[in-house]
């Protein structure tokens, strides 16, 4: 073989192989057996935002003001020289002067040269902040959502030992937990989605297609904190159920009138008073027991802190609420 | 369900019950009320639970630790001071009750909660 075709293989082997080095997005650096930079590829420049002609044939661990001087990368090259052995996935956080708080794995293997006894040592380096990041970000998402479900689970099994079973058929039972339920979920989504509920449009949305027609609705704009949404809800809620069964929207002439006002109450705490009086709908008795919801609606309402008075006259139930907002 | 300590009149001693979910917090007076004892509350926020506490001191006290966007703690704090026992009903982690030092030794029933520990851990508090 000529020289000038030796010359030719080796340079094209070379090419070649610079040429991979150059696409692999990762950035890479050999070092000498004094642990100088014999070559970094466009992935290391470009990442450690490092200039070539500084950081050829300097020691490694003084480049860019000692920024790669970190202890466990120094003993991670060290452990690879001595021995033929390769260290893979090594993970390194530290905070670099140029591009800030960076974790990398790192793999370092050495490269024997098969003339002499020295060595190169080839150091990887896979930049991994954004998946820890993004990994941690989901554990956090994940323990959110097993306390979120915890406490649902809990508010489901609470609203079935709260829905009163005595007296009542399994249909009647049932129905009564569904509706319930249903206006803890949507009460649920309106809390989640942190934007402020109106009371109007809540209160025509809880009465449902039955009262549509027949609610008339008298108050200013009250946007709600999302911690009342639930138990507004819920007591228009059992309010309404009480009247398709047995008050004004039992019967197709009912009507269903509805005031507010919102009034300064103790200590400077601003309160919804609220007014719901059923009419033309049939003569109304009192219950003669509890239940029908009446308890849910005194117990939501004291919960808040507010009350309640429910006044089964006979011309129509009126029922007066107060919340502190 | 559960047999009542003394009488059905809530002689067993007042409990103070801070719980912001409102099904929960009524089950969880349901289960107190039926064991004999008589609930204070339930409070669905601080200022609700330090308004019921000033008008009367309970014996003991069951807290949730989050109340939507407010914690427990300075409900905890309070209840210290005055030396009213109480208990926590959270599913938040241990890591991160044990981060607020107004709950320092203070065991956590879980939720949700079982009813017949509820009952036995407020007996216990009040013996």
């Amino acid at each position: 073989m000529m020289l000038e075709d030796l010359y030719r293989l080796l340079r094209s082997g070379h090419v070649q192989a610079q040429g991979v080095v150059d696409t692999i997005t990762q950035p890479i650096v050999v070092l000498d057996h004094n642990l100088c930079v014999v070559t970094a590829n466009n992935a290391f420049i470009k990442t450690f935002k490092a200039d070539r002609d500084d950081i050829q044939g300097r020691l490694f661990f003084e480049l860019g003001n000692g920024q790669w001087n970190i202890d466990a990368l120094r003993q991670l090259v060290a452990a690879v020289i001595p021995n033929a052995a390769a260290v893979i996935g090594f993970k390194v956080s530290h905070d670099f002067p140029a591009i800030g708080q960076r974790t990398f794995l790192v793999d370092a293997r050495r490269l024997a040269h098969p003339d002499d006894n020295s060595s190169n040592v080839l150091v990887l380096f896979e930049d991994v902040t954004e998946r820890q990041r993004h990994d941690e970000e989901m554990d956090f998402i994940l323990a959110e959502t097993r306390h979120r479900m915890k406490n649902l689970f809990a508010v489901v099994r609470s609203i079935a030992m709260q829905t009163e079973t005595q007296g009542r058929s399994a249909l009647d039972y049932r129905d009564t937990l569904l509706g319930r339920l249903d206006v803890a979920l949507r009460a649920e989504e309106i809390e989640v989605s942190d934007s402020p509920a109106e009371l109007k449009p809540l209160l025509i949305q809880t009465v449902g297609p039955i009262g549509m027609e027949r609610l008339e609705c008298t108050g200013p704009t009250v946007s709600l904190p999302s911690s009342k949404v639930l138990p507004i809800s819920m007591t228009f809620h059992e309010l309404a159920t009480n009247a398709a069964k047995y008050g004004a929207l039992s019967v197709p002439d009912g009507r269903i009138q509805v005031n507010w006002s919102l009034q300064e109450g103790p200590r400077g705490r601003t309160h919804l008073h609220c007014e719901w009086r059923e009419q033309n709908g049939p003569r109304v008795e009192a219950p003669d027991r509890k239940g029908y919801g009446t308890d849910l609606i005194r117990g939501t309402c004291a919960h808040l802190g507010g009350n309640s008075e429910l006044n089964f006259a006979p011309e129509g139930l009126t029922a007066k609420i107060t919340i502190p907002l | 369900m559960i047999p009542p300590v003394e009488d059905e009149f809530g002689h067993g001693g007042c409990v103070l019950v801070v719980e912001d979910e409102l099904f929960i917090a009524l089950e969880v007076k349901t289960v107190l009320t039926e064991a004999g004892f008589r609930v204070l509350g339930p409070a669905s926020s601080v200022d609700h639970a330090l308004d019921l506490i000033n008008e009367e001191r309970p014996n003991s006290a069951v807290l949730d630790f989050n109340l939507g966007r407010e914690k427990v703690t300075p409900i905890a704090l309070h209840l210290r001071t005055l030396g009213v026992p109480f208990v926590l009903t959270s599913a938040t982690s241990a890591d991160e009750l044990s981060r607020h030092r107004s709950l320092d030794g203070i065991s956590n029933l879980g939720k949700p909660t079982d009813p017949i520990r509820l009952v036995d851990t407020v007996r216990a508090m009040h013996a």
